[in-house]
């Protein structure tokens, strides 16, 4: 971390130390050349000043050389005594021996050769010597030799210290005066990179620099100023696009989590597949036993769907149709499940796909609906087939017996058979569709129990009645074997003996004709246990689970002896169930016989049998003439029948067939009776109802709804309407019967 | 080839000078005559004539009476030389009669007479040398003289303004004697 002063002190000193560099380098170059330049002077001086002294002595001393006196000669050097830099001198003959010599008192570096050297000139350290010819006559008649001191170092010495001097003054007064300089210089830069630094530290773009200038330092910090409103703008769009990335990768893994798909991602190039660890964990393989290579989902595809899901592949590939393919896939257990395949290739620009991507999805379970919808879609068109026909079988009959009966000249005894038959097959027919209404309201719960204590025994008798018919019929043998002890249960006895009497007409009808039943009954323990058992074409182990199911009949094929809309063990089932019991089939096999076995939860044995109740004593009212009923029934026919019968036994009767005609009907009459159907062309059943109860003439008459509907729901809207009784079609005769004379009785009471 | 010779000849001419010096009295006469006959040869180049009188290239004439040893040494160290560019030509004189045009008389030998009538007679701008001071007038303008055995001169200043000519400062410095400061 940068303190923002240490980063002032830096360019500072950086700014200084080109300023001392480019001066310390401008000024020593300026010294160097002066200083050479100088020395150079100096030294051509030093020279000259040098020769001319010695040519003086040579001058001066040509005639003592020439006429060979020593001691002018002498005298002649003496002279050089004046000058202080002149330490030794000397001249020579022209043999080079010395002919006479000075040197400076008190000096010892004194140097004069003993032979004279050449003509020349050298330069030491301190001393520098000559020797010049001596000349007469323009010959050299010998040579002088002059030995100084020259001040050549020391004047360099001083040169260099005083330009040493100048230098670091020259330098210390820039620096003085760069330092003002440069705050105008340095302090938008430090302000620039204090803001940069501020923008680094607090990461944010809000900050920004102050222009002092209109120079380039201004333009600059106007550049950065600018520079960080787009960074600062390209700083939020990147930052909402990674924000917008992050959320849309947390929104991809949540679904890819939260959905049951795999991830794939093939690339074809390199030849190798990427399989998501969600895609080996939903088939239960672990990563090294699933690799990432384009065959591996494959290897697992049931035989059956590959070629399907190679097509799907090779048409995507090919013509670009989405890639969607329904597979099995083998599991590591060994089982198969459904999986969804999607995906879609990438493509260069020739179109070739190089890379392909897509999912896998679990959808056994989707699948498995599918099927079972199909099986039940399947088994409800059965159904309808044969409901259609089973309610058509038994109109067969009737029809005939009609055409017989209209025929005049018919004996007593084919008419009573004949009656006998259509009864028969009219019984059976209001069963069936009992049946039906009875599963309708099982299915929406709208079944009502009245529960209480009930015999067993009286039930198995009821029920062994009801099916005495198709019993007898078919010309079956039964056995039955009743405990010597009624067994008591609470239950609805009449849902009871429904449920009875269908196992036994199940018996009847699944076994060939001259057949044998068996039905047993007795305590085991605290339930009792019915057996109906037959030697019919039995039932192979398969079905044995579903033959309570709905509709289970007419799936395994309609058409066989009996018949049947597989309505029948779905009814019993579901009724003792509602008592709290059970039922189970049992068979060796087919053509073995079946078994069905009834528990039921019983009530404690001391519970004495009810005493049987009295016969009703069916009392015709007598008093003063025939009592009167209006019929009300848009269908025609159903009131005329219905007319005819009470007149038959002795009601006077009317009929009306609208709800206006009804009430004027009513009011013509005057009936203590009135039996009103629900559906009428003009208005409903509720409405006329609620007429005459509004009607001061007809508000004590007893009102009596005849309908097809017979759901609870139907019952509870009739009382409410103004209804006393409720009757469902197609009405029992005796039933209505007693029901009238029960009424009148109360009337007359 | 001229130079070598020169030098050659110059370096002959300090051998015979530095033996001259070295062993004056053992030479004799013939020694001395060899340095007289050296000096006489250079002195021209310290001696300026009127105008007029040694023009450029003119020979430097030098008259040697009484004196053959000088004389015969004079003409060979002025063979081929030359004096401030003058070339040297030495005629031996019989007489101081017969001079001519002279610009060095030199006058030896015994008779003093004759030498200071020599001298004295020759007239115009003449260097007169003689190996003793004859006297007379003007008298002669440099006169040999010895000194711890070597050959020196006097010079007379009062004989060279007569004579008209110019004894350079060198030469008066090395002079033993210079009359007429």
């Amino acid at each position: 971390m940068f303190h923002p002063i240490a980063g002032a002190g830096s360019i500072q000193r950086k700014l200084n130390l080109i300023l001392v560099a480019t001066l310390g380098i401008a000024l020593f170059i300026a010294a160097t050349t002066l200083l050479l330049v100088q020395v150079r002077n100096e030294w051509r001086n030093a020279q000259r000043d040098l020769a001319t002294m010695a040519d003086v002595v040579a001058l001066a001393s040509e005639a003592a050389l020439a006429f060979a006196d020593p001691r002018t000669a002498r005298q002649n050097l003496q002279v050089l005594a004046a000058q202080p830099t002149v330490v030794a001198a000397a001249l020579y003959d022209n043999q080079r021996q010395p002919f006479a010599a000075f040197e400076a008192p008190g000096e010892r570096e004194a140097r004069i050769p003993p032979v004279s050297p050449g003509v020349g000139m050298s330069f030491g350290m301190r001393y520098a010597t000559v020797v010049r010819p001596v000349l007469s006559n323009g010959e050299p008649i010998g040579h002088v030799y002059v030995q100084t001191r020259h001040g050549l170092a020391a004047e360099v010495a001083e040169y260099i210290g005083w330009l040493l001097v100048a230098t670091l003054a020259s330098l210390l007064g820039a620096l003085l005066l760069a330092r003002r300089l440069q705050r105008t210089l340095t302090a938008p830069i430090l302000e620039v990179s204090r803001v940069a630094r501020a923008v680094l530290e607090q990461g944010t773009f809000d900050v920004r620099a102050t222009r002092r200038s209109h120079d380039e330092v201004g333009q600059l910090v106007d550049a950065f100023n600018a520079m960080l409103e787009e960074l600062g703008k390209r700083a939020r769009v990147l930052q909402e696009a990674n924000a917008a990335l992050v959320a849309s990768e947390a929104r991809y893994q949540l679904a890819a989590r939260g959905s049951s798909a795999g991830l794939w991602d093939w690339d074809m190039r390199a030849g190798t597949m990427f399989h998501s660890p969600r895609l080996k964990s939903v088939l239960g393989y672990t990563g090294e036993e699933f690799p990432d290579h384009p065959d591996a989902m494959l290897r697992l595809t049931h035989p059956d769907d590959a070629a399907a899901v190679q097509r799907a592949l090779d048409a995507h590939l090919s013509s670009d149709t989405p890639y969607q393919a329904e597979c099995r896939l083998r599991q590591k257990d060994g089982g198969w499940r459904w999986f969804l395949v999607t995906g879609t290739a990438l493509r260069d620009e020739h179109g070739t796909p190089y890379r392909m991507a897509g999912s896998l999805i679990d959808i056994s379970e989707r699948k498995q609906t599918e099927i079972l919808l199909q099986q039940s879609n399947r088994a409800k068109d059965a159904f309808l087939a044969t409901l259609a026909h089973e309610l058509r079988n038994p109109l067969a009959p009737l029809r005939t017996g009609l055409q017989i009966l209209k025929r005049p000249g018919a004996s007593e005894l084919v008419v009573g058979r004949t009656l006998e038959t259509m009864d028969r097959q009219l019984t059976h027919m209001v069963r069936l569709i009992d049946d039906l209404l009875d599963i309708s309201r099982i299915n929406s719960g709208k079944i009502h129990l009245e529960f209480a204590p009930t015999s067993l025994c009286a039930v198995v008798q009821a029920a062994l009645d009801l099916s005495r018919p198709a019993m007898d019929a078919a010309g079956h043998a039964l056995d039955v074997d009743l405990p010597a002890e009624d067994i008591q249960v609470s239950g609805d006895e009449t849902r009871l003996t429904q449920a009875v009497g269908n196992l036994l007409n199940n018996a009847a009808k699944y076994t060939p004709a001259g057949g044998r039943v068996r039905l047993s009954l007795r305590r085991d323990g605290g339930q009792a246990a019915l057996v109906i058992q037959d030697n019919g074409i039995g039932i192979p182990p398969e079905m044995l689970d579903q033959v309570f199911s709905l509709f289970a009949q007419v799936e395994n094929g309609p058409g066989h002896a009996g018949g049947g809309l597989g309505i029948g063990l779905f009814l019993v089932r579901s009724l003792l169930e509602m008592h709290g019991g059970s039922v189970q089939a049992s068979s060796a096999g087919h053509g073995q016989g079946s078994t069905f076995t009834v528990r039921l939860p019983c009530l404690a044995e001391t519970t004495p049998a009810p005493a049987p109740a009295t016969p009703h004593q069916a009392a015709r009212l007598a008093g003063t003439g025939p009592s009167r009923v209006l019929v009300v029934d848009d269908n025609v026919d159903a009131a005329e029948t219905l007319t005819a019968f009470l007149e038959m036994i002795g009601f006077e009767t009317r009929a009306a067939h609208d709800g206006a005609s009804a009430l004027s009907a009513a009011v013509a009459l005057a009936p203590q009776v009135v039996l009103l159907d629900i559906g009428l062309p003009d208005t409903s059943g509720y409405e006329v109802s609620r007429a005459m109860r509004a009607h001061p003439e007809l508000s004590r008459v007893t009102l009596i709804a005849l309908t097809g509907w017979g759901a609870e729901d139907d019952r509870r809207r009739a009382l409410e309407a103004g209804f006393d009784h409720h009757l469902t079609k197609p009405v029992d005769l005796h039933v209505l019967e007693e029901l009238l004379r029960s009424v009148l009785e109360a009337q007359g009471q | 080839m001229l130079a070598l010779v020169r030098s050659l000849l110059a370096v002959y001419a300090g051998v015979l000078l530095l033996h001259a010096a070295a062993s004056a009295q053992g030479l004799g006469v013939a020694r001395d005559s060899a340095v007289k006959a050296a000096f006489l040869f250079k002195f021209g180049s310290f001696v300026e004539w009127p105008p007029g009188t040694l023009r450029p290239g003119a020979p430097l004439v030098i008259g040697v009476l009484g004196d053959d040893a000088v004389a015969t040494e004079l003409e060979r160290i002025a063979q081929g030389r030359a004096v401030e560019g003058h070339p040297v030509a030495v005629v031996r004189l019989r007489d101081g009669t017969e001079a001519e045009a002279l610009h060095i008389l030199y006058a030896g030998g015994v008779r003093e007479a004759r030498i200071r009538e020599a001298v004295n007679g020759v007239r115009g701008p003449v260097l007169t040398v003689t190996d003793v001071p004859v006297g007379g007038q003007p008298g002669p303008v440099l006169v040999f003289s010895q000194e711890e055995g070597r050959v020196r001169f006097h010079a007379s200043l009062a004989a060279a303004a007569v004579r008209n000519i110019r004894l350079s400062a060198k030469l008066l410095a090395v002079a033993q004697q210079v009359e007429g400061r």
